[in-house]
């Protein structure tokens, strides 16, 4: 069923949108190209006249940007490692267990999805303050593990499985860690792995949060970094645009990692070739 | 300042106290008299060490804030060797602003000294936050009298004048040659001289390119004060900037647009943009402050004199002023007595006479003013940095600087700015404009007063 | 398990060791909710009852709200809101949708190399992507939407930079993008599907149209479920993007938000209790919504 030719338009189709959505991205690997005088050049210009790998050097050699980096691995990794662990357990609960409360909790949960951060800000600095937890790297990943956008994806995803297979390992003497284990997750993979690639990017992305609890700027993630280019009086657009494409390069190396469990899923009932 | 071997022996000392031990030698530290001292040198200063926040600090990186609070760090360990600065900073930005606030509002904590701007000065004072300074007169009448008004809340004033950013045209000499007009002599035009120039620097090349005769940018509103307009009267009572005088500034204004010798989205253009523009030779007049000015000294193509100069803002009826905003210094009010007192005394160095020498003459030398400085005695070395910064450098005296209110910034982007986009759009006459959002106006002043 | 045991004691034993399990398996998520999300919300539900500002607050009742339902610049913004929530949303899902379902069929590798060409552009920063769409939209004619549009001889358009304009420039950036996490999830349910409905389908000889209409799209209702909700909470809180592409709040406040005024209000006025008021408006509009949704779009479905 891959003829080429019936697919042709399809293909053309899918090109030319993906091209548009692809645009920026592209566009911020050019400027990161460019030599300096041209970034801001007026009309600005698709195809490149000069490129240079300049701002790369300037880049690393005038800011911290591997620490920031590494700041930013860590930080970003924990919390999806983590989220990926409790929030497969929590939608596994909500989805397939009946427990009083359930639909309190869950809505309760849900609807705090559409407070913005903005809102939340200054009270959890002050409960990390009452914590003793400002200006440490917990106080960034805690709140962040209080995220729940990945309970209510799990949920739906979990509520899919089929449940007679639960009942069966029980039937066969396992225990509910065990079905949860064994059963629930292997077939979730491919909710996970887009868990994981969705948990890690917003995390890679956090700006507001990190900049407010963190002082020392040895612990800044490379958002809040790569923001102290930007000056109050003039900004470095090529080396703001060569920070932002290597900050990218991490997050297409998780997805390329992650995406290729949504082929690998193996499903009872169906196998997709 | 003084021999090696007295400065030599004083970082022993400091090294030998760093490791804890007691130097039974006595009073040795200030062996030195350091001239210009602040007011709290006492002769055995014991070991302070206050937190100094400064946005757009970013420590291991290049920019300019960086680098002058390093060097101002440096140059004061010198002058008060018993006194431990460490710097915390932020990107530029609305999100720096709130962690500011979080720790000086919220936490009270935070920095002992820190930058500030305008609009949030009297916010802190309001707050009960701000330890006011102690001037002498000497030091009052130092200063531009205008930013010491900006930064005085109910009778007193709470922070110390930083620099006065005086915002003034930048003129493209290429394209005045090009268009056929004089650029004014001396830097001093009338409003009609101005616009007559745009119009015809407005004009479109053989090849296509469209050039345009002014931009400016939207974080400013110089043209209503043109004919007088202010936004408050003295006693900072009354909202006046419906006046008969505001609503010609504003019509002048919109004479520009109408004109259309602005670019098709002088609505949308943030400084950066604006900036741009100029650089890249599609403007032939741009309104800015006086950063613009290291902008075009980092371009080669660029050259003072040669294809670029200043000129003043054009004269209508309102007295000739350079008008500009003003950064200052505060000190946060604690109950640590030592901290104060050094947070005082280094927020008078930071904004005083000694400082510009002091990193002149490191190596490298450091340009410590990013733009002409609030005092006097201290302005005069901004004009040493380059010719252009030198005819900046006298207009400082006389900038004239906004008195500020506590809700200034919420009238001036909840009213004052819709009713400027409403009139340059024409979807408003300009009276009208104002007229509508004075009684919103009124009521924010009201509550400042309170 | 034991068979001797009375049947009701059993089942008691049983109930609550599955119910302590329960509780086991969401404890982690749910107690960290609790003090990081729950406590602030509170708090924020509170405060909007006062009218604290910088110099402190006290309780006045409904008057924030009353203070809202006047304010012109609030009812714009709530507006504005809604009018792009509305359109974006749709857009996305339908965008999704439909590309996932022109990859799926699609071989392996080519599967693959589309999923990342969509997911791609999502490693970019939100504001670096909003500043690009900035320049698209650019009122200049050498802006790059009015230079695609001249090859054509469509006229320059002011977009940004006008007040009627600035809000289609907008919700236009939104709807030109194909929601890479969309088409991520979908494809990744789609993957899931049993082989056999489709199967028995063929043999009755059904297009791939009633197919897609009859079976895929039903079976997915789970995921679009998740997507509706998350999109439109999304668009509710659009802030960023339209901060970046036009300054703040656009011309004459054309493209003012919620959210954007929520930011202003707290942090640049000082003034947290009307904020808090504005985010619990936001937070019942958007509730109401999620109601509805998943009122419509509920199923038990199971494969």
């Amino acid at each position: 069923m891959s003829n080429i030719r019936q697919r042709l338009p399809v293909h053309v189709l899918l090109l030319l949108a993906g091209g548009l959505s692809l645009f920026p991205l592209y566009w911020l690997f050019l400027t990161s190209l460019s030599p300096t005088q041209y970034v801001v050049r007026v009309p600005p210009e698709i195809v490149p006249r000069e490129l240079t790998t300049g701002n790369y050097v300037r880049l690393f050699e005038t800011t911290p940007i591997v620490r920031w980096l590494v700041n930013t691995v860590v930080i970003a990794g924990v919390i999806t490692a983590f989220h990926l662990l409790f929030d497969s357990m929590a939608g596994y609960a909500f989805a397939k267990r009946r427990f009083p409360g359930k639909n309190v909790m869950f809505w309760l949960v849900v609807s705090t999805l559409t407070v913005p951060a903005q809102v939340t800000l200054i009270p959890v600095f002050f409960i990390l303050r009452f914590l003793g937890l400002l200006d440490t790297y917990p106080g960034v990943i805690l709140p962040g593990l209080a995220d729940v956008f990945g309970v209510f994806l799990m949920k739906q995803f979990i509520q899919t499985l089929p449940t007679e297979l639960e009942h069966a390992a029980r039937v066969d003497g396992a225990s509910e860690w065990q079905v949860y284990r064994h059963i629930i997750v292997p077939l979730s993979r491919p909710a996970l792995a887009v868990l994981a690639i969705f948990t890690f990017q917003r995390y890679w992305n956090a700006f507001i949060f990190p900049l407010v609890i963190l002082h020392d700027p040895s612990k800044y993630p490379v958002q809040v970094g790569l923001a102290t280019l930007q000056g109050e009086f003039n900004t470095d657009y090529g080396m703001l645009m060569t920070g932002a494409a290597v900050a990218a390069i991490p997050m297409i190396a998780v997805f390329f990692a992650f995406q290729r469990h949504f082929i690998e899923g193996i499903r009872i009932g169906g196998v997709k070739g | 300042m003084t021999g090696d071997g007295a400065m030599n022996r004083r970082r022993f000392l400091q090294s030998l106290a760093a490791v804890g031990v007691v130097v039974a030698c006595g009073p040795t530290a200030t062996a030195s008299p350091t001239p210009g001292t602040s007011a709290s040198g006492s002769p055995a200063p014991k070991a302070v060490s206050i937190e100094w926040w400064r946005r757009n600090y970013a420590q291991g990186t290049q920019s300019a804030e960086t680098i002058t609070s390093d060097a101002a760090v440096k140059a004061y360990k010198e002058r008060a060797s018993n006194v431990t600065i460490a710097i915390q900073g932020g990107p530029f930005g609305a999100e720096t602003d709130q962690k500011f606030d979080i720790a000086i509002l919220q936490a009270h904590n935070g920095p002992d000294v820190f930058h500030t701007t305008g609009g949030d000065v009297l916010k802190y004072a309001a707050a009960g936050q701000l330890s006011p300074p102690t001037l002498t007169d000497a030091e009052r009448t130092d200063f531009n009298p205008s930013a010491l008004n900006a930064t005085t809340y109910k009778g007193a004033v709470v922070a110390y004048p930083l620099w006065i950013v005086p915002w003034f045209e930048y003129i493209n000499l290429d394209l005045f040659k090009e268009g056929g007009v004089t650029p004014p002599a001396n830097g001093n035009w009338t409003y009609e001289d101005f616009l007559a120039a745009a119009k015809k620097l407005t004009f479109k090349r053989a090849d296509g390119k469209q050039i345009y005769g002014f931009a400016h940018a939207n974080d400013e509103f110089a043209f209503m004060l043109i004919d007088g307009g202010r936004p408050y009267d003295k006693d900072l009572k009354t909202w006046t900037f419906n006046s008969a005088d505001a609503v010609s500034g504003l019509e002048k204004w919109v004479a520009l647009a109408t004109a259309k010798v602005m670019p098709p989205d002088f609505l949308t253009l943030n400084p950066n943009d604006s900036q741009a523009r100029f650089l890249a030779g599609e403007v032939a007049i741009l309104q800015r402050p006086s950063a613009m000015i290291n902008i075009l000294n980092a371009d080669a193509k660029w050259k003072f004199g040669t294809n670029w100069a200043i000129a003043n803002f054009p004269k209508a009826k309102g007295e000739q002023t350079a008008w500009g905003g003003v950064g200052f210094i505060a000190v946060r009010e604690q109950a640590d007595a030592d901290k104060k007192a050094a947070a005082h005394a280094f927020a008078k160095y930071l904004t005083g006479p000694d400082i510009g020498p002091d990193l002149k003459k490191q190596t490298p030398p450091v340009e410590y003013w990013l733009a002409p400085a609030g005092r006097k005695t201290a302005a005069g070395i901004y004009g040493d940095y380059h010719p252009a910064k030198a005819t900046v450098a006298t207009m400082s005296p006389f900038t004239y600087v906004l008195p500020n209110v506590r809700t200034w910034s919420e009238i001036d982007q909840k009213y004052l700015r819709p009713a400027r986009d409403a009139a340059l759009e024409g979807k408003k006459t300009p009276k009208q404009a104002l007229d509508e959002v004075a009684p919103q106006a009124q009521k924010l002043l009201d509550e400042a007063n309170k | 398990m034991i068979a001797t045991e009375p049947r009701r004691r059993r089942s008691l034993t049983a109930a609550r060791r599955r119910y302590g399990w329960s509780y086991l398996f969401i404890l982690p998520t749910f107690s960290l909710f609790v003090v990081f999300t729950l406590l602030p919300v509170v708090q924020g539900l509170i405060l909007s009852f006062q009218n604290a500002t910088v110099v402190g607050g006290e309780f006045v009742g409904l008057d924030n709200f009353a203070t809202l339902a006047a304010d012109p610049v609030f009812v714009q913004a709530v507006g504005n809101t809604i009018l792009y929530a509305t359109i974006v949303v749709a857009a996305q899902i339908t965008l999704a949708l439909v590309v996932a379902s022109l990859i799926q069929p699609l071989g392996t590798r080519a599967q693959i190399f589309y999923r990342a060409l969509f997911y791609l552009p999502l490693v970019n920063s939100a504001i670096l992507v909003a500043m690009v769409w900035r320049w698209i939209f650019n009122p200049n004619p050498f802006g790059l939407a009015n230079a695609a549009l001249g090859t054509v001889g469509l006229g320059p358009f002011l977009w940004i930079g006008s007040s009627d304009q600035a809000l289609i420039a907008v919700i236009l950036s939104a709807v030109l993008t194909i929601p890479g996490g969309g088409v991520v999830l979908y494809s990744a349910a789609m993957g899931s599907l049993p082989r056999d409905l489709y199967e028995a389908a063929d043999l009755d000889g059904a297009s791939w149209f009633s197919k897609w209409r009859h079976i895929t799209v039903p079976l997915l209702r789970p995921t679009t479920l998740y997507l509706i909700v998350i999109y439109t909470i999304l668009a509710f809180q659009l802030f960023e993007r339209v901060y970046i592409m036009t300054n703040g709040g656009g011309p004459n406040n054309a493209t003012i938000t919620i959210v954007q005024l929520i930011y202003s209000t707290a942090f640049q006025f000082g003034r947290y209790g009307l904020a808090s008021a504005m985010a619990v408006v936001l937070f019942v509009m958007a509730l109401v919504v999620a109601v509805v949704q998943f009122r419509s779009l509920r199923s038990d479905v199971e494969y």
